[in-house]
Formats: C-alpha cells, structure tokens, sequence
C-alpha cells in the first residue's frame, strides 16, 4: 500500500506498524518502551507521530499503517510532545545509566533542570537481596518491558507486576516480597530488557559503584551455553580477560534474547567467584 | 516462598476468602480472573482488610500470581491494604465540598492529618504506622449536599465538625431522603419522569427499527465524549458471535452526580434502556458498572435484575477500555485505541458501552419516537440534559433542561448564587472540563458549544479562591492517574506542582504541560487534565466586571 511520510509517498505492506514502516525505509522514531520481541505497550509515548485525521498524536510502534495514511514524523507538534516526554522522565528518574535517553534528551533538547529542586522524583533505594541482580527503582521509566518479559512474552514466571497507580506507580514482585521469596527464578530476562539500568547484574552494579566498569576495555565474545542441548547463543563480555555479563542477542532465533538462570549467570566457574581482581 | 507461619492469624485469612469465595458461589471450582474484584470486595467485608495472607490465599485458590493479585489490589482506593483504623471516616476535600466549608481545618485540628489515597505502593511500611484517624477523599458525587463524610460507610450529608464526631462516637446518622424535587420553572421533564415500560413496544419493534430510530434521533452519549450512539450500535449490531452491552455508571467526574440521582430515584429506567441496548446490538451479556462508593444505586439496580459490578475507587475505570480491564480482573489501565471496544470490548468481545443517562433515554425515545425526542434540544444536541449544580448557589441539585439552554438561566433555576453574592466563574463539564467567566452567561448549554461536558456545573462566587480550586483540581488528576503513559504519570505531578504556586509559575511550562498532555497521553485523562486549568488562567488576573447576584435571581421568562 502507499502511505505518505513527511509529504514522501513510500510503500508498506499490511499489518506493518508505522514505526515497521518507517524503520523497512532507513527512517526511525525514537522509542523506549519499545522492543522488538516484545508486544507493543505503547506507554512510554516517545514514538508518537502526527496522523492526519487523528485529533491526537498516535503512537507509531503500534498503530498499523493504513492506505494512503499521512503521517508527519517531525512537526512541531511531534517535537515538542517528544521533547517533553524526555524531559518529564529526566525530571523524575536517575538517567545516569540510560545512555539512550540521554541521547534522545540531548537530540531533542530537553531540559529537567527547569522544574527546579522541589520537583518530586522517584526515590526509591537500591534493593539490593540476592547476589545476581539489583533493583534500582530510582531508574526506572516504567516501561513495563521487565514485567512483559518475565509474564507471557518470554518467560512465563509472572513475577512481576506493576503496583500502585500515577506517579506512585512502581514495578513490584507483590508486597515489595525480596526477590529470593517472590516468583523470581532468576533467569535474569528482566534485566536484558531493561533500557534504564534500573535492573542491572550485580556484578556490573558493584564494578560501577567502585568505579571500575570500563567499557573502552570490553570486548564480546560469541558462544554456545554449555549447559543443555537447548544450545543457547551467548555474547560474553569480558573485560581485562574476565567475564563480566552475558546476553543474548535478541535477533538469535533460539533465544530470542532470553536465557535461563544458569545462561545468564552461570559462568564464575571460568574465572572463579567474585569480581575481577582490579587491572 | 515465605508465608505467614500458621497462626491464629493465617487461620482467619483462610477463613475470610473461603467465606468470601462460599458466598459468590466459587466453594469448589477455582473463579476465573474476572471475579478478582468482587471477590477483593468480599474477602475485604469479611476480613476488614486485605492482609497480605488474605491477597496469597486468594491468590492460590483463583490459580492467579500473587503479583498480579497485587497489581490490581493495589490499584483501587477503596481496597485497604493496611489495617483501617478502628472507625472510618471520610471527609471529601473536593471542590464543591470545599466551596461548601466543608470541615477539613476542624477536622484536622482535632483529628491530626488525614491520609490521601495516591496508589498503594509499597506500602508494607505503612502497614506497622498506626493509621491516620480520618482520611481526605475525591468527590463523593454527593455535591448536592455538600460538604459531605462517610463513617463507617454510612453517607453525612450537609456535613458538619459535630456531625462527623457524633458518628464516630457511634450515633448512627438519618437514612438519607429520597424523592426527586418538584421541577421548578424553567425546566423540561423528560427523562427524569415515571413512565410505563417500553420494553414490549421495544421487543415488537425489533432491531433494525431500533437502531433507525436512534439514528433518527441524533442521540449523542452523555457521558462526555457526546459520541453518536447509533455509531457505536450499528458497529456492534454488525459483529457476529458474543455480544455486550455495558452501562457505565463509574460517575467519578467531581461535581457530577447527576447518574446517582437516576439509578437512585428510576433504576427501572437504566434497566429498560440497558436491555433496549441489548435487543438492538444482539448483545447475550449486560452489565451495569457502577463506582464502587455508590452502594445505594447499586442497591436498586440489582433489585431490577441486573448484573451489577462494583468499581472500587478508581475514577479512570469511567474510561470504557479501563472499565473492562477492571471487569476482566486486571488493573483499570486504558487500553490504547484502536482497536475500538466495538469490535474488541470486554473479553476481547465487541462492545457496547454507553453512559447512564444515555441509556435512560431509550425508554421515552421507544414510547414516543424520535420526532417527539428531537423537539427539544438544538440540531446537533438533541434532546434534553441532565445538569448537576453545585457549588455556590442557592439550590445545589439535578436539573433536566432542554439542549441549549443558557449557562445564566440554568444557574437562575438553581436559585442563583447564594447569600447574595456576585459570580466569580463557572466550571462547566467538571474538571475535565472549562472554566467560563461572569461574561459568558450567555453560552448555550450544548456539546457545540463545549459547555456540557460530564453535566456538571460549579459555581464559583466571589470569594472563592480559584488558585485553590485550581490546585485541587490539579491534585485530583495526579492522584488519579493510572500512572500507565509518561506525560499523564509525570505531567500531572509536574502540572500539580506549578499550579500550587501558580502565582510565580512559568506559563510557558504549563504550556508544554498542557500539549503534551492533551496531544501524547494514552487516554482521555490525560487528554483533558489540563483543559479546566488552562481555561482559567485568563480569569485569574482580575479586572474584569461581577454581574450581581440579582441578576441571576427571578425565574426564567
Ligand atoms: S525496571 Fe527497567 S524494564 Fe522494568 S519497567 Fe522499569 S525501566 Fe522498564
Ligand atoms: S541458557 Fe539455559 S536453556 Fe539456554 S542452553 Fe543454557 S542452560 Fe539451556
Ligand atoms: S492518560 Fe493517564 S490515565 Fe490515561 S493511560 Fe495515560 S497515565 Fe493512564
Ligand atoms: S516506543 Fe511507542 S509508546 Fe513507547
């Protein structure tokens, strides 16, 4: 079908969304909520694009492409709504690991400065209960993603929900429960997802608290998990010879990003337990 | 997992949701998801509270996560994660309650700070925290007797500081009065009448002619979004399989309580219109949503056969895709749109959902057809409107007038502004909705004009504080926001925050505010959470001339 980006016709195919469209034609929008593998939620509202027809902004990681659609992806109304999304999430959450909202706060130049100190943000203190993974919800945009990947897109745990409501909202495991007593099975595909830090090994966690997170050092290794015949794709990042985190890459048809517990964190047996000695 | 050790204490939990699960009728077979909520309310009756022992047990007999049990129990303003305290007591801090003197000082003075209900998270710390001794809540949709409490679930009107006390003391105030007042000059009857049934001459009729003679007679919702109900009907009407037919009656908008008044006074009224709605669309299922503190009219809608199902404290479960996620047992989050909840409703089903108000039409449009319903109203607003006043007039109360009506002559019916004063501002549509000043008393009352909105009218005297009300309606739509999309979850705290010093705050910021709102929120609270504040930033600074009391008194010519 023909559809009409910027005042350029262009072709999409059915059932595409606009951010699919937009992405198949070397265009793109920003996104945070947003994940490939994962079902649109479409709450982060960072995407949003003008449709002609439509009294509101439209949000383009899931609103399907129709025939002969006018979408305006960089209008005065599109930035600015933009730029605010950013901006109110720079003025309430610690950004300091979400390289990709700053880049977009930079990009669109947003300012959260500009609510002043008494402005309230999230604080909330690391949680900190298991030698895996923290849980720093001071980070967090509420994308929902860590609750879609441990419920019915990925994991099927159902550990996680979001709780409360409005700027109360948080992600919680039921009751604030510590992870090693809630449904958690530690396979750690909440954290793969997370695009704030707000979820973070516990290994990364400690080498940035102590300053020793070096990522000019990093380099990634690909292998299979040697664990079980699923035969997992594993990225190894190592860091002065060390291993410091695995992924998954989220395109690998086995996993699709996602891994189990002994995958994700199952590999001091190679240099032994505890943190890399300092280089 | 961890669990309370066997106790006294686990015993009664487990006792409490078998009770609850036993008296809806799910002793054997684990429920399904969607009686999460009526069984919350029935483990809360028996229990007192929902203890983290009662949420696990729930949890494990429904075969749900005890996250997702938390998820939604956490959500709801009326669902008590703490243990109350001994008495409770609700004192409504909202707008028109405010403007009536409601006792909020003296309360506080003599009973310490209230709680406020902002989403429960986290809140095991509070658990240990003794309670707040009387707790500040949104609009109680009582606004025609404000000030307005409720102790231990029994309603004061007219509240007063001795009122409240003697309650808490344990005297047991009056049942409410019932009866609809005599309509006063002016106003046009048409809706709020006893009728005989329409329900034979509907069936006789059959769909199709239905659904023409609602197209005929350009109803439009009257919930506030003023959407023609014969689009929503044809829509549904067309789709194959399971049908519903839904009536919202989630009426959470502060200063209106105009659905109250119906269901309390005609249920019969709702009941026949839902089921006209049903025999057009071809919808098996019906279901009446009501908000969760109206108990009365939930009361009287049952006695009229219908399937009611009770909110729980969550004014953006009035958003249709919002009240079927609360309905299906899941947090009441808007669901972005498309798809439409014709053609994916509730249960994925297609649905149709239309207001109280709208649906207590059908009857009289059924008996006399839709020449006789056009007569009144305007072209593009027919019919007749409920109009729920409040605030600073003589008679606060509901008002059926015809479509078009000046602003002027329906505050003129209410006995114009009280104890002489001059007017300051009308808030038009609640607050959601717009801010009018003493010049526009001219404004037909019509969804042309965007003067309707949700059907409430607040008249604001001279002595209000706008700033104040300014700040509470400000403080309302952060405290009931879902908390689902960025620009409503931290739009409106930022709004709240520069509306409370609004005097130094940055226009420009609440501009922003306001755009991204309206333009990028998921749903129509975020869409409109701005709209009532921005309308009122021109009649903030002041040079500008008070018609006088008077000459709103008199009847209308
Ligand atoms: S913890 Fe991370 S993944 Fe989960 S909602 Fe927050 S930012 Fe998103
Ligand atoms: S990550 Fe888990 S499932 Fe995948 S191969 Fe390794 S052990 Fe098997
Ligand atoms: S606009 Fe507000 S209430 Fe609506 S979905 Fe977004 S956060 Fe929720
Ligand atoms: S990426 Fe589309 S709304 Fe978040």
């Amino acid at each position: 079908m023909e559809i009409f980006v910027d005042g350029v016709a262009m072709e999409a195919e059915a059932g595409q969304s606009i951010l699919q469209a937009l992405r198949a034609s070397g265009r793109d929008a920003p996104v945070l909520c947003y994940h490939d593998n994962l079902t649109p939620v479409s709450v982060c509202r960072a995407c949003v694009v003008e449709v002609e027809g439509s009294r509101a902004l439209v949000p383009s990681c899931s609103r399907k492409v129709a025939p002969g659609m006018k979408i305006h992806t960089d209008s005065e109304r599109v930035r600015r709504s933009r730029r605010m999304v950013f901006e109110l999430l720079g003025s309430s959450v610690d950004t300091s690991t979400a390289p990709e909202l700053q880049a977009y706060m930079a990009e669109y130049g947003a300012d959260p400065d500009r609510y002043g100190e008494a402005a309230a943000r999230l604080a909330e203190p690391l949680r900190d209960d298991n030698d895996l993974y923290v849980r720093d919800y001071s980070k967090c945009i509420l994308c929902y993603k860590c609750v879609e990947a441990c419920g019915p897109d990925a994991q099927f745990t159902f550990a996680l929900t979001a709780a409360g409501r409005g700027f109360s909202a948080r992600i919680d495991t039921g009751a604030d429960t510590p992870l090693l007593d809630s449904r958690c099975v530690f396979c750690g595909n909440c954290v793969a997802v997370c695009p704030t830090g707000a979820l973070m090994p516990s290994l990364e966690q400690r080498l940035r608290a102590a300053g020793r997170w070096a990522p000019e050092r990093q380099h990634v290794a690909e292998t299979i998990c040697p664990y079980c015949g699923v035969g997992c794709k594993l990225e190894l990042h190592v860091q002065d010879n060390r291993i410091i985190k695995v992924t998954s890459p989220s395109d690998s048809s086995v996993t699709a990003g996602h891994l189990c517990v002994k995958g994700r964190f199952g590999f001091s047996y190679v240099d032994g337990p505890g943190e890399p000695p300092p280089a | 997992m961890e669990r309370n050790p066997p106790s006294a204490t686990a015993e009664a939990e487990r006792a409490a949701v078998a009770a609850a699960l036993s008296r809806l009728g799910w002793s054997e077979a684990a429920p399904p998801r969607g009686e999460l909520l009526p069984l919350l309310h029935a483990v809360q009756e028996e229990h007192g509270w929902l203890s983290r022992g009662c949420l696990h047990e729930l949890a494990d007999r429904m075969a749900l996560p005890f996250p997702d049990v938390w998820g939604v129990a956490s959500f709801y303003a009326m669902l008590r994660l703490e243990p109350p305290a001994p008495v409770r007591v609700q004192v409504c801090d909202d707008v028109t309650c405010r403007l009536r003197g409601a006792c909020l000082d003296a309360m506080s003075a003599r009973h310490g700070a209230p709680s406020r209900f902002q989403g429960h998270a986290y809140p095991h710390e509070a658990e240990s925290a003794a309670p707040a001794a009387w707790e500040a809540v949104p609009c109680l949709g009582q606004c025609e007797h404000a000030p307005v409490a409720v102790v231990q679930d029994r309603i004061i009107r007219e509240a007063t500081i001795e009122k409240i006390e003697a309650a808490m003391d344990g005297h047991v105030p009056p049942e409410a009065a019932h009866g609809l007042p005599e309509p006063v000059p002016g106003e046009v009857r048409r809706v709020l009448t006893k009728r005989p049934s329409a329900l034979a001459k509907a069936e006789a009729m059959g769909p199709a002619a239905l659904l023409d003679l609602v197209e005929k007679s350009g109803l439009l919702g009257r919930g506030g979004a003023a959407f023609p109900a014969a689009l929503k009907w044809r829509a549904v009407a067309g789709a194959t399989g399971d049908k519903w037919a839904i009536c919202n009656a989630d009426e959470s908008e502060p200063g209106t309580f105009k659905d109250r008044v119906v269901m309390e006074e005609l249920p019969e009224l709702v009941a026949e219109g839902l089921r006209i709605a049903m025999l057009a669309v071809g919808a098996k299922n019906g279901l009446v949503y009501v908000r969760g503190e109206y108990e009365e009219a939930a009361a009287r809608l049952r006695s009229t056969g219908l399937r009611v199902f009770r909110g729980a404290g969550a004014y953006i479960c009035g958003e249709e895709t919002a009240l079927f996620n609360s309905v299906e047992g899941r947090r009441g989050e808007p669901r972005n749109k498309p798809p439409f909840p014709t053609e994916h409703g509730v249960f994925g089903r297609p649905t149709v959902i239309n207001n109280v108000e709208t649906l207590a039409n059908l009857p009289l449009l059924v008996l006399e057809g839709a020449e006789a319903f056009r007569a009144h109203g305007t072209e593009r607003s027919t019919g007749t409107k409920l109009f729920a006043v409040s605030g600073h007039v003589t008679r606060p109360g509901l008002y059926e007038v015809p479509f078009g009506t000046r602003l002027g002559d329906l505050l003129k019916m209410a006995g114009g502004l009280w104890q002489g004063r001059r007017l300051q501002a009308v808030l038009c549509g609640g607050v959601a909705g717009t801010f009018l000043g003493p010049d526009a008393l001219d404004t037909p009352l019509a969804f042309e004009a965007r003067s309707v909105g949700s059907g409430a009218v607040i008249a604001l005297d001279e002595t209000a504080s706008l700033p104040e009300v300014l700040a509470r309606i400000a403080r309302f739509f952060r405290d009931e926001s879902c908390g689902q999309c960025v620009p409503c979850r931290v739009g409106t705290q930022r709004q709240l925050e520069l509306v409370e010093r609004i005097g130094s705050a940055d226009a420009g910021i609440l501009q922003d505010l306001a755009a991204v709102m309206t333009d990028a929120s998921i749903c129509g609270l975020g869409q409109t959470a701005a709209n009532a504040i921005m309308s009122a930033l021109p009649l903030l600074d002041g040079a500008r001339g008070h018609p006088r009391a008077g000459d709103l008194n008199g009847s209308v010519g």
